[in-house]
């Protein structure tokens, strides 16, 4: 009896712990949404580098991970170098003789953040690792630019450049590792591919050029559970858990292709037709498909296909087809090469690297608007744009966030700017908005509250 | 000082073996009568003078004289130059993430920067025409830059080109632009409400090099011809209907066409390890090459100016070569 009493009361403490309003959390990259917030009047539409500013604070070393937010705390990423390392070129780079890739001799922290949502205060910093970076990466990569994922009891931290998956508890205490061992990709260019968190499992998409895998781990103990092989070679695309009226599944994008898989591993349908080039836009589920785009500017294929639930096979395109049974709509040239699409109330959005917004039906495919350019004088876009209010907010590596009426009719409302690069795609969640940039965090909300 | 001689020494012989080289190679219509000692990527040339681009250096020399062609002075930008063309005494360059430099190379004296203006991404080539300069940048497209003032470039629009864009080419109130893989361009400049192409189509070679070359043939019977040169077949596009551009049938040259230079229809090859081709395009669906020249190493790029041809050689130095007997 008295172990019943025991037992009820620490599943009760633990549901108290971990209960937490679903806008009081963004536990991934892009939130719930995927990308797209609750609506709360609080959320702001204009802010500066004062302007409806809660806090600032400054986050030491270079990573482009996008921070999250369970209750009261917001949990981020580092890698701080002991030496100065370049600074990232703003927009897209054609690459040079260099091929982009960089590789750091000095050495490195790898660096996990809790920080108190109300004051901004560093609660907690935990250093994972220390050492040089075992593999090379874009100049405009980060060490450190996978986002982590929490279930509220545990923070869970995947650095693909280390190929250390680690879990920590809300205190900061290092509860369980993974090392999954350091993989260099095939042009040096590192890794991205944040991991995923569902049903008690950790999933884990790491494609590079030595042995590219899709694996799942108990997200209590870091058990592997499940392993996939795959063929690509580089990819920095984070994957996503589709639950769909059939079942649950979880879709990768890559360069050779799409691949879809159940929980247990079984490979359920492919898609042949992406970007010859590795891929980087995360897939959007929303409204009954799973929207899945690439588009490397280098490459003539820049698709944004729509899928239907339920499919298995290849169901690839024929030449000449614009869809077919399990495709809903395909767009040959649509796809933006960093950026993930947006659905929003009916619409899907592409937010084109160089500063160009387009609109489209959700459901058809067919084009609302085409390219309208948000600013001649904007260097790029990387960060995946997010919506809330009936606004969509498109955030430049200048750190400029441009405001757009949602619907049909293209309107720019306006622009705020916190002066600083960035390519981290915010977080949102109780009424506030957080930008990471180059060298800060922000948290952002309405200095009046609604 | 004693190494510094000696690698002038080095340098001179080595000079001298090619020259000899180059010599036993010549056909009858080429003889070489001089060598510049300077590394170029790429070269162009108007009358007496030759620009010669190598990393972020743009370097002027003189060749009134060609055997004893005399560097003026050179001017550096911070970062690389992919393109570049020679307008009225100023050198409009595509300076990378510099964006667009302008350079008064007139006169005898030493370049200098008379004006500047940072494109959002990385600056790849420039074309002129009628006070605006057409900059082919990896973000915005090709952007519209008046440059009434050299000294105050000022942006007034940006067309988009949907891949890597390389290069852009203006001719009269028409200008046509690549990109790349296989992006083709025309914009129509006596618009000023727009800068979005009029017309657009793609080509069917995969364009794969970042210093591709547009020129365009003289008119011929009413018909107008862009020349692409992107590291393989010579890409014909027919713009007699800029709102329609169509592809003509590709020419494979024997090397790797990277670069060219027109003098009327005849078209001067940068072939790669194929050397200098000179392809006569005066019936652009049959054209012919009429005549070649080996060079030891790869031919990168070519320029001519009056007899003149110069061909910059991967490695280094520039032939300077004179056609007719």
């Amino acid at each position: 009896m008295r172990r019943v009493v025991v037992l009820t009361s620490l599943a009760l403490t633990l549901l108290l712990l971990s209960h937490v309003e679903a806008t009081d959390r963004w536990p991934q990259f892009r939130g719930p949404g995927a990308g797209v917030a609750d609506d709360d009047p609080a959320l702001p539409d204009t802010w500066s580098q004062t302007e409806n500013v809660v806090w600032k604070i400054e986050i030491p070393g270079q990573s482009w991970s996008s921070p999250i937010v369970w209750g009261d705390h917001v949990f981020l990423t580092s890698a701080i170098s002991s030496e100065k390392e370049p600074s990232p070129t703003r927009g897209l780079a054609d690459p040079t003789a260099e091929n982009g890739r960089m590789r750091s001799s000095a050495s490195h922290r790898w660096m996990v953040y809790d920080v108190d949502f109300n004051t901004g205060k560093v609660r907690w910093e935990r250093e994972i690792r220390n050492g040089s970076p075992p593999i090379a990466r874009h100049t405009r990569n980060s060490y450190a630019s996978e986002t982590p994922v929490t279930d509220g009891q545990r923070v869970y931290v995947y650095f693909g450049t280390l190929g250390l998956i680690a879990a920590l508890d809300l205190k900061g205490e290092v509860v369980w590792t993974k090392d999954l061992g350091p993989k260099e990709s095939a042009q040096g260019w590192g890794m991205a591919a944040s991991p995923l968190l569902h049903s008690g499992r950790i999933y884990v998409l790491s494609d590079n050029g030595v042995e590219s895998f899709i694996a799942a781990f108990d997200a209590r103990t870091g058990d592997e559970i499940w392993r996939a092989k795959r063929e690509e070679f580089e990819g920095w695309s984070t994957p996503v858990v589709w639950e769909n009226e059939t079942r649950t599944e979880i879709v990768t994008a890559a360069a050779g292709r799409v691949r879809s898989y159940g929980v247990d591993g079984q490979l359920l349908w492919e898609l042949s037709g992406m970007s010859d080039f590795g891929s980087i836009p995360t897939p959007v589920v929303s409204s009954g498909l799973a929207y899945i785009s690439s588009g490397y500017p280098g490459s003539a294929r820049r698709p944004v296909f729509a899928v239907r639930p339920g499919a298995s096979g290849d169901i690839s395109l024929k030449p000449g087809e614009s869809g077919n049974q399990h495709i809903a709509w395909f767009q040959p040239l649509l796809g933006s090469y960093q950026t993930s699409g947006l659905a929003y109330r009916g619409h899907y959005y592409t937010l084109l690297d160089r500063g160009f917004l387009l609109c489209h039906d959700a459901t058809t495919g067919k084009q609302v608007y085409g390219r309208q350019r948000l600013d001649v004088s904007a260097s790029g876009f990387a960060a995946s744009p997010w919506a809330y209010n009936g606004k969509l907010f498109a955030l430049s590596e200048d750190g400029v966030a441009y405001v757009v009426q949602a619907g049909p009719e293209f309107k720019l409302l306006g622009k705020n700017s916190l002066d600083e690069m960035t390519m981290a795609t915010p977080a949102i969640a109780r009424g506030s908005l957080f930008i990471r940039t180059q060298s800060k965090l922000y948290r952002i909300a309405k200095a009046t509250r609604p | 000082m004693t190494q510094c001689r000696v690698g002038r020494a080095i340098v001179l012989l080595f000079g001298w073996y090619v020259i000899t080289t180059e010599i036993a190679a010549q056909t009858n219509r080429f003889t070489l009568v001089g060598a510049i000692p300077i590394a170029a990527e790429l070269i162009r040339a108007q009358s007496d003078r030759a620009y010669l681009a190598a990393a972020g250096t743009l370097t002027v020399v003189d060749i009134s004289r060609p055997d004893m062609a005399r560097s003026i002075g050179a001017y550096t930008f911070p970062d690389r130059i992919w393109g570049f063309r020679v307008h009225d005494g100023l050198a409009y360059v595509g300076a990378d993430r510099s964006g667009l430099g302008i350079l008064d190379v007139s006169g005898n004296a030493t370049p200098t920067l008379r004006g500047s203006l940072k494109t959002p991404g990385q600056a790849k080539s420039v074309s002129v025409s009628g006070g605006v300069a057409l900059v082919t940048d990896t973000v915005s497209g090709v952007d519209f830059v008046r440059v009434d003032d050299p000294a105050k470039p000022t942006l007034t629009g940006s067309g988009f080109l949907d891949g890597f864009s390389t290069d852009v080419v203006a001719s009269g109130n028409v200008a046509y632009a690549a990109d790349r893989p296989t992006g083709f361009y025309v914009f129509d400049l006596s618009k000023t409400d727009s800068f979005e192409p009029v017309g657009t189509t793609q080509s069917g070679v995969p364009n794969n090099t970042q210093r591709a070359q547009l020129e365009v043939l003289p008119e011929s019977s009413g018909r107008r011809v862009v020349l692409l040169a992107a590291g393989g077949l010579l890409q014909l596009f027919d713009v007699t209907n800029p709102a329609s551009p169509t592809l003509l049938p590709s020419f494979r040259t024997p090397g790797a066409a990277l670069r060219i230079a027109l003098r009327d229809h005849l078209v001067y090859v940068a072939d790669g390890q194929a050397g200098l081709q000179v392809v006569d395009f005066t019936m652009p669906a049959n054209p012919k090459i009429v005549d070649s020249f080996k060079t030891m190493t790869p031919a990168r790029d070519v320029a001519v100016a009056g007899p003149l041809v110069l061909v910059a050689l991967a490695g280094g130095d520039v032939l300077v070569l004179k056609e007719g007997t």
